[in-house]
């Protein structure tokens, strides 16, 4: 807990995962300016480890592994961020409304949910990719612009993890709000004639913060991680893109009792473990800071 | 409560019918069908296939047919597996997944609550930072990697456990920790984040007053109230858990339905995807209804629907 | 959560654990197989995986031995008549089902039938179509099957009329598809006739267990007719899905044979290669890219010669697939004994940019970037960035990768919905029509768009000749055509099979043609 007076913006809880995770949006930025080669540019060298000219080693084509994880970088950033920033937005709106009005609204807005609960979100996201992808393309060499196609189907899948992610948080959200409805403030600004939606905003989405926060810097990284699954059964970004997801996922064969290749796990692995971490990291700070019972 | 539990019931027949019916139509609507090989088939021999597994004719039609085939309890046969039934395939794999299930679902709120207990007690100090870093680690690994490295450690390092496999308690260890450590970390954060609210609460201060010991405060009276977020996330991890993973199962050759789910649809087997996304809801639908029945319980403020 | 009641959960999981495996004894022989196979029924598989099981379960008149040769199975002669149109088998005397009765050529002509019959609808039924009619029947188009010809003229005489001399019909007799079923077995169970303690077969073993996803016990058949040299007792059939998982097995010592290209990591190829335990031989098996000759600029010929000389095919071989992949200039493998295939184009990128200037695009200029179509795996995604990065560098042409799930792959495929895909065969006999009949116009394998008057001429042709060497000539000058003036496709390498096994230990095991390793003549030199 912060010493009564000191600045809760400024702790090392929230600076440092924060610092980091600048770092890592930076480099994921600048990427392709601090590094020499492309993240598809293959190489002579096979499976070179770590060197001084490749500091991450190479990969099976002589590609360098530091720039494919960089250029990766990008990739799982802006996935995680719109996939979170879709699951907050839904989420929270559709939880707070149907925790608070309750009674038969909220029953049919939560069988809703769990209606889309039961349908596993792969089935979604691979149905959504397999019968929008043709359609694209016909609409891509409609424009004669079939070269934007791997951006495209980047697109879908920022759609489709994004559309898929939001459940939780709305059932998060429900619940709070239903205990939260009870408690006697609530009951107190109605009796001084406060709105509903007032009271809504006002009084009990502050306090949903905390777990929102949690929940959110959570659900960033299960979008990230959702993707890698994606990538691991074959139906990521696009090749010779790369996202951290894809690189792990080709890079986990590298653990077997024979040969280890350990960079192509290592290289990509740290980059995603940091950059999580910092995530999560930041999310407990912020929550330190933004409770409304400590900082008010 | 109980005619409360009893509507929840009667809500569950609309819900199975809204996932069936989009289920059945996702995978009609995307391309390629069941019986595509990489072999050409014939003309004839795939409309022949197409009316044995009544997938000719109007979507609709083959839907309310499907439809009265589930209410007799038919799961259909799988269209990639030719001589399995749904209902064969799921007698067969689910057992294994729930025990599967079960023991990793067991190290997930056992693990999960005992450590964000006992980093909330530890609030900003040096066991609060391990223990979440040892949990933001476990949330930051994709269970492919995670399966891996407990091989690396326990099998090809230590030589104590086998590489996969199933039949001996042996072979459940690894493929349960890789399951249920994830949703452990998990567990461990919802559980800190939900104890950091309740700590600071009065009853926990009078009963601390009261001169109750630490233990007795923090698991019996804290954990109690702060239990409401695990409580409500272990309901449809239940589900999520006991009906396997494609990862953990395949990596460890583990004979559950998890790959069944996934390779289902990849292979568009639409019985097979219909019939274990059904079991997977009427699932989630029971454990949704402990988790009331549950919450209700727990904190007698929060009055049941 | 209360603890007692987890404690409970824990020991209730526990016991259905015990309870859904049961013990299993350790098995003579472990075996790494690929995928869970999708039937066990001879008429309907279709993959490598099943048909390895089912090749223990039933034999057919002829059988394939370690080397891949055919030889006499349940028939032990049989005639050919100078036309090479009609074939008479003699069904071995004393040849028996596993539960005892007698195995005749009525059950011969009774299990083609089945293979036949529309309803049953077998993807392989056309491994029959050389014989008279049953293409007909097959389609639906002839109803009276004693116009078929298949008879059994008596219990030990099987009599087969051929539409035009096949050459390779001896081959096509130790398939699959042609095996002897147990009728009376399937009347009774219906499509589970294929469980275990329901299932009567006629192969080296018979069927112990099968538990979806877990393994397929094998157990000797004692009335199989040469039981006495069947060395190996209980074999485990393990289906496992993951590559690093069978590899793990493997070195871990939890199986002793691996085999399919699909088992191994491809990481590892370079590195397994040179393990002692490693064994690779060429199979009857191509890895190529198709145009969609439909669309242009692929329709023009000489664009298609121009990216297949301009490809260096040593690079994907050396740096991905590393098994010791011939590369290969022509669509039929070599070892075909009789058959030379053509050389087809080499690499010659001088060549290459002067025909694409031809055909109108100098240095790579106007030309349309256009797509490669390929379903994930790890190195049909290197092959095709390979590729990418060669046609970008030697004939300055945009290549843009698509990566699709293996349906919607196979969908697009056949409906020519792409510009150039990759695609793999594998023979299903030794013989060069296996490869050759795919692309004549209009056959559900062409999948190019592709159509050419004379190539059709030719392997058609070929087939109704009874002369060897007249219908080599033909073929030869057909698939001249096809890999080096046409070139609907380009031929990349040819496949190796892959196997992991110690050759101190295990005899009875030699690489072959078409890859298939009979469990009956596999021994232990000495104990594991």
């Amino acid at each position: 807990m912060s010493a009564p007076g000191s600045q809760p913006w400024s702790t090392p809880r929230t600076l440092v995962p924060a610092a980091v995770l600048a770092l890592v949006v930076a480099v994921a930025v600048l990427g392709p300016w601090l590094s020499p080669y492309g993240y598809d540019q293959t190489g002579p060298l096979k499976f070179s480890p770590p060197t001084a000219e490749h500091w991450g080693g190479t990969d099976i084509l002589g590609r360098d592994v530091l720039t494919r994880t960089l250029h990766g970088a990008r990739i799982s950033l802006l996935v995680g961020c719109l996939g979170a920033a879709v699951s907050l937005f839904i989420g929270v709106t559709y939880g707070a409304i149907a925790g608070y009005i309750g009674g038969a609204v909220d029953a049919a807005l939560m069988r809703f949910v769990d209606v889309l609960y039961s349908i596993p979100r792969l089935v979604f996201v691979i149905a959504i990719i397999a019968v929008l992808d043709s359609h694209m393309r016909h609409l891509l060499e409609a424009l004669h612009a079939p070269h934007w196609a791997p951006q495209a189907k980047l697109a879908l899948l920022f759609a489709g993890l994004g559309a898929t992610q939001w459940l939780t948080m709305a059932r998060v959200v429900r619940g709070q709000v239903l205990a939260l409805k009870e408690r006697q403030f609530v009951s107190a600004s109605l009796a001084l004639g406060q709105s509903h939606t007032r009271i809504l905003i006002l009084h009990i989405l502050p306090n949903l913060t905390g777990i929102v926060i949690v929940y959110l810097t959570l659900n960033m990284p299960v979008v990230i991680l959702e993707e890698s699954l994606l990538s691991f059964l074959g139906l990521g970004v696009q090749a010779p893109m790369a996202s951290w997801g894809t690189l792990i996922s080709s890079g986990a064969a590298a653990v077997n009792p024979l040969k280890s290749y350990w960079w192509l796990l290592v290289v990509p692995g740290t980059a995603m473990a940091l950059a999580l971490l910092a995530m999560n990291f930041l999310g407990d700070g912020l929550r330190d800071v933004l409770d409304p019972r400590k900082t008010g | 409560m109980t005619a409360a539990i009893f509507k929840k019931f009667l809500w569950a027949a609309p819900t199975l019918l809204g996932v069936v019916l989009v289920t059945f139509v996702l995978m009609r609507l995307a391309p390629g069908g069941p019986f595509d090989r990489e072999k050409a088939m014939p003309e004839q021999i795939k409309k022949q296939l197409l009316s044995q597994y009544k997938l000719d004719g109007p979507v609709p039609v083959q839907f309310l047919h499907y439809l009265s085939d589930l209410a007799r309890g038919d799961l259909r046969l799988s269209t990639k597996y030719r001589n399995r039934s749904v209902n064969e395939i799921i007698a067969q794999t689910l057992p294994v997944s729930v025990a599967l299930g079960t023991a990793a679902f067991v190290i997930a709120v056992v693990g999960g609550c005992t450590l964000g207990v006992l980093a909330a007690s530890m609030h900003n100090r040096m066991g609060d930072w391990v223990l979440g870093l040892v949990a933001l680690a476990g949330i930051s690994l994709p269970s492919f990697v995670l399966g891996p490295l407990l091989l690396l450690i326990f099998c090809f390092g230590l030589g104590w456990l086998p590489p996969g496999g199933w039949g001996e308690l042996r072979q459940l260890v690894l493929p349960a920790l890789a399951l249920g450590l994830p949703y452990m970390a998990y567990i461990t954060r919802l559980t800190r984040a939900s104890m950091l609210e309740v700590l600071g609460q009065d009853y926990v201060r009078t009963a601390r007053a009261k001169g109750l010991s630490e233990g007795r405060v923090l698991f019996v009276h804290a954990l109690r109230n702060a239990a409401l977020p695990v409580v409500s996330y272990s309901g449809p991890l239940a589900a999520n858990i006991l009906t396997g993973s494609l990862v953990v199962e395949e990596i460890f050759k583990v004979p559950g339905i998890g790959p069944f789910f996934v390779n289902g649809v990849l292979n568009r087997d639409v019985f097979v995807v219909g019939g274990i996304t059904l079991l997977y809801s009427a699932l989630l639908i029971c454990f949704n209804i402990i988790v009331d029945v549950t919450y209700g319980i727990l904190d007698k403020r929060i009055k049941i629907a | 959560m209360n603890p007692r009641r987890l404690l409970a959960f824990a020991l209730a999981a526990s016991l259905s654990f015990t309870a859904c495996t049961g013990r299993h004894s350790r098995a003579d022989f472990v075996l790494l197989n690929g995928i869970e196979p999708e039937s066990l029924d001879p008429a309907i598989i279709t993959g490598q995986p099943e048909m390895r099981v089912v090749q223990a379960l039933f034999e057919g008149l002829t059988a394939r031995d370690k080397n891949g040769e055919t030889g006499p199975g349940m028939a032990d002669t049989w005639t050919i008549s100078p036309d090479g149109l009609t074939y008479t088998f003699h069904i071995r005397d004393g040849a028996s089902w596993s539960n005892g009765e007698p195995l005749t050529a009525h059950d011969f002509a009774a299990s083609w039938r089945r293979a036949l019959e529309p309803a049953t609808a077998s993807d392989y039924a056309e491994m029959l179509y050389p014989i008279t009619g049953a293409e007909a029947y097959n389609k639906g188009d002839l109803t009276d099957f004693s116009q078929v010809g298949i008879h059994a003229t008596d219990p030990s005489r099987l009599v087969v009329t051929l539409r035009a001399p096949t050459a390779y019909f001896l081959h096509l007799c130790s398939f699959p598809t042609l095996s002897p079923v147990w009728l009376p077995g399937i009347e009774k169970h219906g499509m589970d006739w294929i469980k275990p303690g329901k299932l009567v077969c006629n192969g080296a073993y018979t069927l112990g267990a099968w538990r979806i996803n877990d393994r397929i016990r094998l157990v000797k058949n004692p009335r199989y007719w040469r039981a006495d040299s069947v060395a190996l007792g209980t074999v485990d059939v393990l289906p496992i899905a993951h590559a690093t998982t069978a590899f793990n097995f493997f070195a871990l010592g939890q199986a002793h044979l691996v085999l399919d290209k699909g088992n191994i990591p491809p990481m590892l190829l370079g590195e397994l290669a040179h393990q002692p335990y490693f064994h690779s031989a060429p199979i009857l098996a191509t890895y190529f890219y198709r145009f969609n000759v439909t669309r242009p600029p692929f329709n023009d010929p000489r664009v298609r010669q121009a990216i297949a000389l301009a490809l260096d095919k040593n690079y994907f071989v050396q740096r991905i697939t590393c098994a010791g992949e011939p590369v290969t200039g022509s669509f039929t493998p070599p070892g075909l004994s009789g058959y030379t295939p053509p050389q087809g184009l080499g690499e010659n990128v001088a060549l290459a940019r002067r025909l694409l200037a031809e055909a109108g695009y100098p240095e790579g200029r106007g030309f349309p970037s256009f797509s490669l179509l390929y379903n994930k795996t790890d190195q049909d995604e290197n092959v095709a960035t390979a590729f990418q990065a060669q046609m970008k560098e030697r004939l300055g042409l945009r290549v843009e990768l698509r990566n699709q799930e293996w349906k919607v792959y196979l969908n697009s495929m056949s409906r020519l919905e792409y510009d150039m895909c990759r695609a793999s065969w594998v023979g299903d006999y030794p013989d060069p029509n296996t490869f050759l009949d795919c692309f004549i116009t209009g056959r559900g394998n062409n999948r190019t768009g592709w159509s050419h008057a004379t190539y059709d001429r030719l392997v058609n042709g070929a087939n109704r000749e009874v002369d060897p060497a007249r219908r080599y000539a033909m073929l030869a000058e057909a698939e001249k055509i096809l890999v080096e003036q046409e070139l609907p496709i380009i031929p990349i390498f040819h496949f190796v099979g892959i196997q992991l096994y110690d050759a101190t230990k295990l005899g009875g095991f030699e690489p072959n043609l078409v890859d298939e390793h009979p469990l009956r003549e596999m021994y232990w030199k000495q104990k594991p």
